[in-house]
């Protein structure tokens, strides 16, 4: 099979797969309990309670059957319409998230590229050093990160270094009010903001990441080809990063290529946490109001998004390894 | 004239100190070592096969590695052409590197997956410098890759390792220990992976590369049939130490130590009719780590007297070109 038939083979699957996603999630969200309408409309004034419900339920389309508003959701997904938020009425779900998307991007985009080259390094350099100081405290350190809850972790650090400290601010992406005179001001304050949670993020997942580069360079170090490599009179250095890390990096393409897939989900704990106005506080939100439109549009946004990512990692790998065939 | 001496071992030991809990550590000071070699001897010369023989685990390998300096030593002497290379730094071996290889027992584990042929031939070369152009470099790894009779070189060359056959690997792996033209090549059980129908060719390869590069062989193997179609010379070995040596054949016909003897009778005889003496071995090899005291081989020895248990046997003549080290004996 060549690379073509096997990137349509890839694509198709990938397809099939979004479909299942969504239907999914149609459901999925249908059978929680409780009525998106009913907080909504708590605010009103008391007596026509009832029937501004069924106004609301009517003007959204949750009187039909079910199985017409799964085919009514699929034509207009299939048409790209994403639909309107309950909660925000009239509000198109499209440019809710498009406000939220770029916030999420860049604390996760900047978190996820520092963890993993900081992880890879350190795991590299515990594995090179191995038994000794440097890497006793890597395993060390790197299982403790890897075992603390992000959002208790985040807590601390706002109590500590908000708080306390007051060398960051508790909440949110830019202090409110404040009048910026040119960009490069706001962002900054941007960036000021995303310090704790890019901070918590990096440093949960990190450790992690040291675990499993360390593993995979020790794995790689017992193998005959290392020892060949040694043989023919090559230095340390050039066995370490020729022969062994080249063959360990293998596995870790695949976990790269995966976790920046994810970037587009967000971080709900950490988002919620630090008050980060992006994909994954809307979820939080989404979900417990019920607001049903853009649930299902973010997670079909992650679906597309974590599925592209699994091709090229499969795609990444089948370059780097000779021994991976179409 | 007399063949030149190519390696020399004298009382080699390596030492593996055991990686121990926290808590052991904070409580004994006692450092504890899996002794996998500890004291052996031998030379080998130009155009001879040594063979060192024995059970799993009993430090073939590890004495082989340690020759070659791909482990360090932890006591004893290793000399190559004369010249001490117990101790050498990196740099300084490097010109050793180019005269002595080694070829490992699994030919899917020592070719490095991600290099095609021509790396992995060309790579000795490239490291040492030892051509003066890519037409040169490339000329050479085609002459080596047909002096292991992967012909026409070119079919072979841009493939990758998973792309050949066990057999094709390890001529392949061949390639790369003779490409350097070495004088010493530590051949680590090279055919016990490979099919039976595959060993003789390998071996007869080898067995050639010895008579037109005059190279000395370390040949490790627990396949004694083997060893006495390709060696000269052979050296049993028991919990990392030699217990028998000698001419192949002589130690081979006619076995003094109890362990060599319990060896031999293990091998299969294609003739069921044949009746003859089986020596069985109670039980496993002793721990390495606290090898028992006196000879070494004595828990599991038929003929065990008490001096067995307090002494070690010296090492002495039992026959022309033919030494053993038992209480038996002297």
């Amino acid at each position: 099979m060549g690379m073509r038939e096997y990137l349509i083979k890839r694509i198709i699957q990938g397809i099939v797969t979004i479909f299942v996603v969504i239907s999914i999630n149609f459901f999925l969200f249908r059978a929680m309990p409780g009525n998106p309408f009913m907080r909504f409309i708590e605010s009103q004034p008391r007596g026509k309670v009832k029937e501004m419900v069924d106004i609301y339920i009517k003007l959204f389309g949750l009187d039909k059957p079910l199985w017409e508003q799964y085919l009514i959701y699929i034509k207009n997904l299939l048409m790209g319409k994403f639909g309107y938020s309950f909660r925000q009425v009239g509000v198109p779900v499209s440019k809710i998230i498009m406000e939220r998307l770029p916030n999420t991007l860049i604390l996760m985009g900047t978190a996820t590229t520092l963890t993993i080259i900081i992880g890879i390094a350190f795991g590299v350099i515990a594995a090179g050093r191995r038994g000794e100081l440097a890497d006793i405290s890597t395993v060390v350190v790197g299982l403790t990160l890897y075992s603390i809850p992000i959002f208790w972790l985040g807590l601390v650090f706002i109590l500590v270094f908000g708080f306390w400290l007051g060398w960051f601010p508790l909440w949110g992406m830019i202090t409110p009010g404040k009048y910026f005179s040119n960009p490069f001001e706001y962002a900054v304050d941007y960036l000021w903001h995303m310090t704790m949670p890019c901070t918590v993020l990096v440093l949960v997942s990190a450790g992690g990441w040291a675990l499993i580069t360390r593993n995979a360079l020790l794995d790689v170090f017992t193998e005959d080809y290392i020892l060949t490599a040694k043989a023919k009179g090559l230095d340390e250095r050039t066995v370490f990063y020729k022969h062994a890390l080249r063959n360990a990096m293998l596995p870790l393409v695949t976990m790269i290529a995966l976790s920046f897939g994810f970037i587009a989900s967000g971080a709900v704990l950490t988002e919620t946490v630090f008050s980060w106005y992006g994909i994954g506080r809307l979820l939080y939100e989404g979900t417990m109001q019920h607001d049903y439109p853009v649930v299902q549009a973010a997670f079909f946004m992650i679906a597309i998004c974590v599925i592209a990512a699994n091709i090229i990692a499969d795609i990444l790998y089948a370059y780097l390894d000779p021994r991976v065939k179409y | 004239m007399e063949n030149k001496t190519v390696i020399k071992v004298e009382n080699l030991r390596k030492w593996f100190p055991i990686r121990r809990s926290f808590f052991a550590t904070l409580f004994s000071k006692e450092e504890l070592y899996v002794k996998a070699v500890d004291g052996v001897d031998f030379e080998i010369k130009e155009r001879e096969v040594f063979c060192l023989a024995g059970e799993s685990g009993c430090g073939k390998t590890t004495t082989a590695r340690t020759i070659l300096r791909l482990v360090e030593p932890t006591d004893g002497k290793i000399y190559f052409d004369g010249d001490d290379i117990t101790h050498l730094k990196t740099k300084e071996l490097k010109p050793y590197r180019i005269k002595m290889q080694i070829i490992f027992q699994d030919p899917y584990e020592s070719l490095n997956p991600r290099l095609s042929v021509f790396d992995i031939v060309s790579e000795p070369l490239q490291v040492n410098k030892l051509y003066e152009s890519q037409r040169e470099l490339k000329e050479k790894v085609a002459t080596a890759l047909e002096e292991v009779e992967l012909i026409p070189p070119e079919r072979f060359m841009y493939r990758f390792p998973h792309e050949l056959s066990g057999g094709q690997r390890q001529r392949v792996a061949i390639a790369r220990a003779i490409i350097t033209r070495p004088r010493f090549i530590a051949a680590d059980e090279p055919v016990s992976m490979l099919d039976v129908s595959i060993r003789a060719e390998i071996l007869e390869l080898m067995d050639r590369f010895k008579r037109e590069f005059n190279i000395a062989y370390l040949y490790i193997t627990h396949d004694l049939s083997t060893a006495r179609y390709v060696s000269d010379r052979i050296g049993i070995m028991y919990l990392g130490k030699i217990v028998e040596t000698g001419n192949i054949d002589k130690v081979l016909d006619d076995p003094q130590h109890p362990y060599t003897q319990a060896l031999i009778s293990a091998i299969p005889v294609p003739d069921p009719t044949m009746k003859r003496k089986r020596v069985i071995l109670r039980g496993e090899p002793p721990n390495p780590i606290y090898p028992p005291p006196g000879c070494r081989f004595h828990p599991r020895c038929p003929y065990a007297k008490d001096v067995c248990k307090e002494k070690e046997p010296e090492m002495v003549k039992v026959g022309e070109e033919h030494y053993a080290a038992c209480w038996l004996l002297s």
